[in-house]
């Protein structure tokens, strides 16, 4: 069976580890606990009849005081970026750390995930936020960690954009 | 041409191609066959058949995987025929392999029951047993964990890029589950190691230990070899980790190089892995324990020997360390050491010392001896060697700074200044002073007064005046800041100045600087001036051209100024307005001011001076902004010129033009007011008509006479009703009449008409519709005359003409 490393990456409190356990074990919880370091979780997914190993890091968030270190990015073949739909601010910390990834790894698969859905009331996106996003030219989906909108369908699209480039 | 002829043409030309292309016609043919017939095509690849496979195999894999279907087909068809040539064939080699298999699982489990029953009925079976009922473990487990020294238990083989598990192998099949993670979990661990420790990429962590459980890594260029081992592994097994990974290396260096997430390849690696699989249990064979005592006691007393030759060396190197400390207060000046002894663990000095000579117990403590262990008994002597006898002269006498001393002989030597009170009590107590027989003033110097050695000490400049008024010291002047820090603390070093007035000019402080700049460079009062503490003057405001030249000149002359700063001044108004002036050439009637970078204009200009002004002010240097009030100003003269020539006022009005209101005044008629009241908004720039002052004078009787008498009907054939035009003329006779009634109340209007014979009765009709027009107008009837002539001429009958007359009182 083909393995992949991916990682998934984004401000500190986006919902990585929301959408993580959305997608490995389909479970969410309201409850908020910081990732330290590294945890690592693994799916099968099968895309047009080939089964890939999916080994997820899901890699502590990213702020002014704790960046992201290029050892846990080592060997990864794509990232999922996430940035949290009420807070558009995390735009900004998406775009340093894909810039970061595409200088210290490559330019590597990615797809970014406007995260909370959910919350429509505070969504924090306007047009020309996601015309800037759209400019890399990746996929972006709107996700919900909560109701699991777009989630297994993102993780579906980035193995296969990892088998077929 | 006939057949005959056609034939024998053919021929020859057959002929011809055989003999031109016999050989290649051959050949083609050869081709032909070989192409269309299937059995001589077989033929030919079975020739290269056996080497195409060969090249294939080498290149690359695919031939394998083509054939696979194939071959196991192959099989399966061969087995359901007839088992038996298969069996035959794999006969020697399943033989051996079942039976070493066998013989592995048979010789497994002997060891374990050995173990076991050894244990089992011994003291030490009993305790295990003991312990398998306390803990719950099968007795089995516990044995093992108590006779085991080491056991590997899982083996992975992880990709060092990816942190991928290539392969993964357990004594424990159900270990499997979660190896992949694992095997990733250990790369991040050992990435968040590094990077806490910032310790190179190459220097991973070699094992981790959780009670008895170990994991060993090694590390290989392109894998990472881990092995979870129970127990204590003999280090031996990190070389044969190091081969195994030099082995997978080097079989699988393509896949591993080409790697990209595929473990298939790595199915195979368990051949290389599978030997470190290994289990090392306690050897049972032990020595005899008689030598055990032997061993103890020999190793109590070398313990006893080496304990008390240490002791002595202590105590050896105790001695001499007092010694030496014995014989270097010995050699001290001033101290006499009559007597050293020890004395349990007491070392006891006796001797004198002089009281100016150096502590001995200072001296103790700059070694590593006990003071504890010192007993001193020093009397105290005055020595007389000379350094003494200097340094006790020097103590008794406390000679001024300004004093030197020195000893020749016994003879107390005195040179320098000091004042005559020092040198009385230094000749009365130099003779008492133990050493000194004799005191030699000759080389004093009188002391000068305080306010000379002052001076002397000061050394003030030509420019400082120096004041002493008893104990109070003035001094004033010009001066650098380093001078009079220099004065301030010379000063102090004279005690009888008890208070120091400083009344010095710094030349070199910002604020004189300041003051200079002032002075040098006059400055308007729009220019403000500062100055920094590293004497940077600094200048801002507005000014004229000329002035910030000048001071970027001036400013070059004055003392201390280390940079000039003028970025900061900007043009002074007066400047800017005169440019705008001369940029914007404004005319006679606009007023150009500057406020606030503001440029104002206000007052009266064309159009085209205001659009050019609004578009080249704000580009002035100095100008923010333009602040145009400029109306625009009106050509009055032509103006008034058009009036006058569409009004057309009589003499008697005289007409003016100003802002927009035509003004009118002198005399005229009612209807030339009206007229021009009418027609005043024709005129383009016209806005009012003021006619108030006009006197309102009517026409003379005769003018309108001759107005009314021009006055002409034409009513079309054969048509008697009023057209507008018509009405207009009637309008216009009736307004007159009016006019003429004014001035003459007998007026009376004719209306004159000549008529054919024939076109009698249809003049009748025009007359009377002209006269109740007329009455319409406020005119009676009796002021209306109606005049009717016969005439043969047939065309004048279209005709009627006005005329004003005065009434006859003849009948």
């Amino acid at each position: 069976m083909i393995q992949k490393k991916i990682c998934i990456l984004g401000a500190a409190g986006v919902g990585k580890t929301s959408l993580t356990a959305q997608f490995v074990y389909s479970k969410f919880s309201e409850k908020y606990l910081s990732t330290m370091g590294v945890k690592i979780d693994k799916k099968v997914v099968t895309v047009d009849d080939t089964s890939v190993n999916l080994m997820i890091w899901d890699i502590h968030g990213e702020d002014k005081y704790k960046k992201i270190t290029n050892s846990y990015l080592r060997g990864s073949a794509g990232i999922l970026t996430v940035i949290d739909g009420t807070r558009a601010e995390t735009i900004q910390t998406a775009y340093e750390i894909l810039e970061r990834v595409h200088r210290d790894i490559g330019k590597i698969p990615n797809i970014f995930l406007l995260n909370k859905h959910d919350l429509s009331d505070a969504w924090d996106i306007n047009e020309q936020a996601l015309a800037e996003l759209k400019k890399y030219g990746n996929p972006i989906y709107t996700t919900s960690a909560k109701t699991g909108e777009h989630v297994d369908s993102s993780f579906q699209k980035l193995t296969k954009m990892l088998i077929k480039p | 041409m006939s057949n005959d002829a056609t034939q024998q043409h053919e021929e020859a030309m057959q002929a011809l191609r055989r003999l031109l292309f016999e050989q290649e016609s051959t050949r083609i043919d050869r081709l032909e066959e070989l192409l269309n017939n299937q059995e001589l095509h077989a033929q030919e690849i079975a020739k290269i058949l056996a080497e195409a496979v060969q090249i294939r195999s080498r290149s690359d894999n695919k031939l394998g995987q083509a054939l696979t279907p194939a071959v196991e087909e192959a099989l399966k068809t061969s087995i359901a025929r007839n088992p038996q040539p298969l069996s035959d064939a794999l006969f020697p080699v399943m033989g051996p392999a079942i039976r070493k298999a066998i013989q592995s699982s048979i010789a497994s489990m002997l060891q374990s029951m050995n173990q076991t029953l050894e244990h089992s009925f011994s003291a030490q079976g009993l305790r295990w047993r003991w312990d398998a009922i306390r803990t719950g473990k099968p007795f089995a487990e516990i044995v093992l964990l108590n006779t085991l020294n080491y056991r590997i238990e899982q083996i992975f083989l992880i990709h060092k890029e990816t942190s991928l598990l290539l392969k993964h192998i357990a004594l424990d099949p159900s270990h499997h589950e979660d190896a992949d993670v694992v095997s990733s979990m250990l790369t991040a661990v050992q990435d968040f190691i590094n990077d806490s420790f910032s310790s190179s990429e190459n220097q991973g962590i070699e094992s981790l230990r959780m009670g008895d459980l170990q994991v060993l890594i090694e590390q290989g260029p392109d894998v990472v070899l881990a092995l979870v081992c129970r127990g204590n592994p003999l280090l031996s097994l990190r070389e044969t980790m190091q081969t195994t990974i030099e082995d997978i290396q080097h079989e699988f260096h393509e896949s591993l190089q080409n790697f990209e997430g595929e473990t298939q390849p790595f199915e195979t690696t368990d051949l290389i892995l599978s030997p470190l699989l290994v289990a090392d249990y306690q050897n049972k064979t032990k020595k005899g324990s008689a030598f055990k005592p032997l061993l103890i006691l020999a190793a109590i007393m070398a313990t006893i020997i080496a304990w008390s030759a240490w002791g002595y060396k202590q105590q050896a190197e105790l001695k001499a360390q007092w010694e030496s400390y014995v014989q270097q207060l010995s050699d001290e000046p001033g101290i006499i050491i009559t007597q050293f002894q020890h004395h349990h663990d007491k070392y006891i000095l006796t001797g004198l010392r002089d009281p100016l000579s150096h502590d001995p117990l200072d001296i103790l403590q700059k070694t590593t001896l006990p003071q504890a262990q010192l007993e001193l008994t020093l009397q105290p002597y005055l020595s007389l060697e000379p350094p003494f006898i200097l340094k006790r002269a020097t103590h008794i006498l406390n000679p001024p700074p300004s004093m030197t001393l020195s000893l020749q002989g016994e003879t107390l030597m005195l040179s320098g200044q000091a004042s005559k009170a020092w040198l009385k009590q230094a000749l009365d107590k130099a003779p008492l002073i133990a050493g000194i027989t004799d005191v030699d003033t000759r080389s004093i110097i009188p002391e000068l007064s305080l306010f000379e050695r002052i001076r002397a000490v000061l050394k003030p400049d030509s420019g400082i005046q120096m004041k002493l008024e008893q104990d109070t010291l003035t001094l004033s002047g010009k001066t650098s800041s380093d001078w009079a820090k220099y004065a301030q603390q010379h000063i102090q070093k004279f005690p009888q100045i008890k208070q120091y007035q400083n009344k010095l000019t710094l030349i070199d402080s910002p604020n004189y600087v300041l003051k200079q700049a002032y002075k040098a460079l006059r400055p308007p009062q729009s220019i403000r001036l500062r100055i920094t503490p590293k004497m940077k003057l600094i200048a801002r405001g507005s000014a004229t051209d000329t002035w910030m030249n000048q001071a970027k000149q001036k400013v070059k002359n004055i003392a201390y100024i280390s940079a000039y700063d003028d970025q900061g001044v900007s043009l002074s108004d007066d400047i800017i307005l005169q440019r705008a002036i001369k940029a914007l050439q404004p005319p006679q009637t606009v007023q150009l001011s500057l406020s606030n970078q503001t440029l104002l204009a206000t007052g009266e200009a064309k159009q085209d001076w205001i659009d050019i002004a609004n578009e080249q002010a704000i580009q002035l240097e100095g100008i923010d902004r333009f602040d145009n009030q400029v109306a625009t100003w009106i050509d009055e003269d032509a103006i008034l010129a058009a009036a006058i020539k569409r009004l057309q006022p009589p003499s008697s009005v005289s007409l003016s033009f100003s802002h927009g209101i035509l003004s009118a005044t002198g005399s005229a008629t009612g209807a030339w007011i009206s007229q021009a009241q009418e027609q005043f908004v024709l005129v383009d720039g016209v806005h009012s008509f003021y006619s108030n002052s006009l006197k309102n004078t009517a026409e003379g009787w005769t003018d309108i006479q001759k107005r009314i008498n021009n006055i002409n009907i034409i009513f079309p054939n054969s048509i008697a009703k009023v057209s507008p035009d018509i009405q207009k003329e009637i309008t216009m006779a009736a307004f007159l009449f009016k006019q003429a009634q004014t001035t003459e109340s007998k007026s009376q209007l004719h209306i004159k008409s000549l008529h054919s014979n024939t076109a009698n009765f249809i003049t009748f009709l025009r007359l009377k519709a002209i006269q109740k027009e007329l009455e319409k107008h406020g005119i009676a009837s009796q002021h209306i005359k109606v005049i009717s002539y016969k005439t043969d001429a047939e065309n004048t009958s279209q005709v009627i003409h006005f005329a004003l007359e005065v009434k006859s009182n003849r009948p």
